[in-house]
């Protein structure tokens, strides 16, 4: 990754775990490149339509990458704050995470005992995102996600929350991709088209709301427009009850 | 000068970032440890901006309307002759492939922005990205260099706390005008 | 509270400032004081608005995700502002400034919104209100217009969230107020579109595919089965006037709502404010918007309301009830007054008998003259029952061909053209038990057709004059008051 490192990135990288180097990951098929002891998953190049519709509509493509299985834990996450004290819930900074950061949590280093495998929530994207870093990786970008795991889900949901997590890609089915019940955050959650917020039109963009129908590329993705519709509702410090995270990186 | 040797001595002072510093605030984005790039080739780290006002807004050089209008809003602003001397101005590419450093020079001849005024910065991806999501800025790269995104402009306090946001582009410039000044009273 | 998201909220609303000089063309009333907003519970209203000025009202909106019950033994996941749906019923005044906060619980699974039809910018609120669980965004809107309007989530996709309940009313009476009534409720009308059939119980859960088909299993008034029946029921008494506040959520279904023995005095057509139409049976309310209805409760008893899609309010929970309580008026209405048989005999019989007899045997040619009275007659009216060769219908219906009664006495037969005939008669030997009908001939009807009769169908017999017919009926009264006038 491209990034400038300060002194004291220098001085954090020291206490932080190290990522794997790619060496010991080097391999002769594209999917053996993904660490099977890091739980990731192959997803091979694919595409990924915006869900709404831009003037130029264009299909874009999504580069090969490893994606991680299955959420970060609260066991992973716990390694991450042994290691970074700056996110540790009694010193974090309120600008990176709001009052509710690690609510669940017990203290500082004891996340609840009966969820160690579940996914951490009540974290921010600041967190989400220098957690991946650390692992030498990254959020998957919106496009990433969808591609991976925004099929309408074949079985009848039995909540419209259920319904919106997706499944995984067809050609990802026999794969150990899961989802487990959250939310997830995306590298790229506050981009425009999904947002109130949009340039292009004078002000604000009236098509967010009642307008969404015609805008979307299938007016009947309802699983789609929950999963848009909440990213658009969410600020990088928001700290949920059922928003968690994975991370990605490009597959060699 | 003895703000930027404050700030290095608490960027020294820290074990890691972020850390508060006497002038950075709990509030403050200044909290950010990114390094930036100046057009002039300099490095800045945004606590070094502590101690006075400043008016931050996210473009590109090769935004072709909104960024160049906002750039004219915020230069047509009456701040009046004292807030006008003051002003301060930051710029930030969220294009840092193509906004090198002498792309940025080029559009500050072309823009006339006064050196003293106006800071244009490039960071890195991931950093424009924080700093995007900290000021609840929205951007999309949709095609090669060509970015779709709000037109938030953000007037941030001398700890770096932001005090406003509005769009320059909505007739309301007098406004943001004001909300300036109070910032400058409010030290 | 932190300013900044605040801030950018203010900063992208498009509401213009309503401090100092306005923008807008309409002239703004001056704000005084401030209160919390109004609100009741469904069925009853706030009590009307008495301050005389605009204020700034305090409205505090939470949204809740939880499971109640839809039907007897169904549940269903509800999406409500405040515990249920529809949510409270809001009162304020045109003018008022409305602070609202939108609140959303933190275990609920979505974001939501709240859109305002009474509020005038961007989204009703939508946009300015819109946020995460957790959360909540504050938003002012000035309620610029009078009249009844509806409020609902529209966080996309705005369907489901209609569907799930997320709806409620809030009146803005105008300056001068509303009329004066004695009682006064408010009912909304909503579907629910679950995968499983009506009143299937257990957990139900939202189908998109009937959605997307617009095909409820549920229209429901406030938001379950029953919710204004038994105990639950609206009540009032006599010579109470009452206006009912009607809201129509849908998401689909354009409702047609009546009162099951009421006619609505006045009507504010789509909740606006004029009374524009009286004396109306079954009034529209549109999906998404509402209306106004007013009367006067005349008469005691027990008043379905309905959605008069009638399948909607007998299958699918469309139905309510207004209990009237006082004193009877029967000079109004007087309920069942009298029963008794009715059997005007033939109809039905005459058509299944011509259709099974057998041909009859060939009838000697009737005599008749053109323009004969009597043969016009008795080809109108007696040919259904003693056929029109004259010989009756075995058992009921005597002959009247080669009749010894009409031979007998002829003053009998007038009789019975006079009065008609029931029970048993012998005719020829034979017993027959039928009913004659009174046809109510005149004099000269009478004499025409018995003439006719008596000359034709091998009868032979003097011609009846209208004289003998006054004679007959000179008879008849004296020998016992006279008979009322049979009804025709």
């Amino acid at each position: 990754m491209n990034r400038h490192v300060a002194v004291p990135g220098l001085l954090l990288g020291a206490f932080a775990s190290l990522p794997l180097s790619r060496a010991e990951n080097a391999a002769t098929t594209p999917a053996a490149a993904c660490s099977t002891e890091r739980h990731e998953v192959f997803v091979p190049a694919g595409r990924y339509e915006p869900f709404y519709k831009r003037a130029e509509r264009r299909v874009m493509p999504v580069a090969p990458m490893c994606l991680a299985a299955a959420p970060v834990t609260n066991a992973q996450y716990l390694e991450f704050v042994r290691g970074h004290p700056q996110w540790r819930r009694s010193r974090v900074t309120r600008v990176f995470a709001e009052e509710t950061y690690l609510a669940n949590w017990r203290d500082d280093l004891t996340p609840p005992p009966e969820s160690l495998s579940e996914p951490v929530t009540f974290v921010s994207w600041f967190a989400a995102d220098d957690y991946c870093e650390s692992q030498g990786a990254r959020l998957p970008k919106v496009s990433e996600w969808e591609r991976a795991a925004g099929r309408q889900a074949a079985a009848r949901a039995s909540t419209p929350f259920a319904m919106a997590m997706g499944s995984p890609a067809a050609d990802l089915e026999r794969t150990p991709l899961q989802l487990k019940g959250i939310w997830e955050w995306t590298e790229d959650f506050n981009s425009a088209v999904v947002s109130g917020r949009a340039s292009g039109a004078q002000g604000t963009d009236p098509s967010l709301f009642c307008g969404d129908g015609f805008r979307a590329v299938d007016a009947s993705d309802y699983a789609a427009f929950l999963r848009y519709s909440f990213r658009s509702s969410l600020h990088a410090d928001f700290t949920l009850k059922n928003l968690g995270f994975r991370c990605t990186r490009e597959a060699p | 000068m003895k703000a930027w040797l404050r700030g290095a001595l608490a960027i020294a002072a820290c074990l890691a970032p972020p850390c508060l510093a006497d002038d950075v605030s709990a509030r403050s984005i200044y909290q950010l440890a990114a390094t930036w790039t100046e057009d002039n080739g300099h490095s800045l780290q945004l606590r070094e901006l502590a101690g006075e006002v400043e008016v931050l807004t996210f473009f590109y050089t090769s935004c072709e309307a909104a960024c160049p209008m906002t750039v004219k809003a915020l230069q047509s602003m009456k701040l009046g002759p004292a807030g006008s001397a003051h002003a301060r101005f930051l710029l930030v590419s969220v294009d840092p492939e193509q906004d090198s450093p002498a792309a940025l020079r080029r559009y500050r001849r072309t823009m006339k922005l006064d050196k003293d005024r106006w800071k244009l910065l490039r960071g890195p991806p991931s950093d424009v990205r924080k700093l995007a999501a900290l000021l609840g800025f929205n951007y999309e790269e949709v095609d090669s260099g060509q970015f779709v995104h709000s037109n938030l402009v953000t007037v941030l306090n001398a700890r770096g706390e932001v005090v406003h946001q509005q769009s320059a582009l909505d007739g309301n410039l007098a406004e943001l005008a004001a909300a300036i000044r109070a910032a400058r009273t409010d030290r | 509270m932190k300013p900044f998201p605040l801030l950018a909220l203010a900063s992208l609303c498009c509401i213009a400032p309503v401090h100092g000089a306005s923008q807008s063309s309409t002239p703004v009333e001056e704000i005084r004081g401030e209160e919390r907003a109004a609100m009741t519970s469904a069925p009853f209203v706030p009590p009307p608005i008495t301050r005389r000025y605009a204020t700034k009202v305090l409205l505090d909106l939470e949204v809740k995700e939880h499971t109640k019950q839809l039907a007897d033994g169904v549940n269903y996941t509800y999406w409500t502002f405040g515990d249920d749906a529809p949510g409270k019923f809001i009162r304020i005044r045109e003018g008022d400034l409305v602070q609202t906060r939108l609140s959303n619980h933190p275990d609920n699974t979505v974001s939501h919104n709240v859109d305002f039809h009474a509020a005038t910018g961007p989204g009703g609120g939508g946009e300015a209100s819109f946020v995460a669980p957790g959360h909540s965004a504050t938003f002012t809107w000035r309620a610029m217009r009078p009249g009844l309007f509806l409020y609902h989530c529209v966080a996309a996709p705005a369907g489901l969230h209609l569907a799930n309940g997320m709806y409620g009313l809030i009146l803005v009476e105008p300056k001068q107020g509303l009329p004066k009534v004695d009682r006064e409720f408010f009912i909304v009308q909503g579907e629910f579109y679950t995968d499983g059939a009506y009143g299937e119980p257990g957990d139900q859960h939202f189908d998109l595919n009937k959605a997307i088909h617009e095909e409820p299993e549920y229209v429901v008034f406030n938001g379950r089965v029953g919710a204004l029946m038994g105990e639950n029921a609206l009540r009032a008494k006599t010579g109470e006037s009452v206006r009912i506040y009607l809201g129509n959520a849908g998401p689909s279904l354009v409702s047609s709502f009546h009162i099951v023995g009421e006619i609505f005095d006045s009507v504010y057509g789509e909740g606006g404010t004029v009374a524009n139409q009286h004396n109306v049976q079954t009034t529209i309310v549109p999906v998404g918007g509402s209306a106004m209805v007013e009367m006067v409760a005349d008469v005691a008893g027990s008043y379905q309301l309905v959605d008069h899609s009638m399948f909607r309010a007998f299958n699918k929970g469309a139905m309510g009830a207004l209990q009237i309580e006082g004193a009877n008026r029967p000079e109004l209405f007087s309920g069942r007054q009298a029963e008794e048989i009715f059997n005007p005999g033939t109809h039905l019989q005459r058509v299944a008998m011509v259709a099974s007899t057998p041909p009859a045997p060939a009838a000697p040619a009737q005599k008749s003259a053109p323009g004969d009275r009597g043969h016009e007659l008795y080809s109108t009216i007696c040919t259904a029952c003693h056929q029109p060769d004259g010989r009756g219908m075995q058992g009921t219906f005597p002959p009247l061909a080669q009749s010894d009664f009409l031979a007998k006495d002829v003053d009998a037969a007038i009789r019975v053209l006079i009065e008609g005939r029931q029970g048993p008669i012998t005719v020829n030997g034979k017993a027959y038990d039928g009913a004659m009908p009174n046809f109510s001939l005149v004099d000269e009807d009478i004499a025409a057709v018995l003439s006719y009769v008596r000359r034709n169908f091998g009868n032979s017999g003097a011609t009846v004059t209208p004289a003998d017919v006054r004679r007959v009926r000179g008879l008849l009264a004296q020998a016992s008051p006279p008979p009322e006038e049979q009804p025709q």
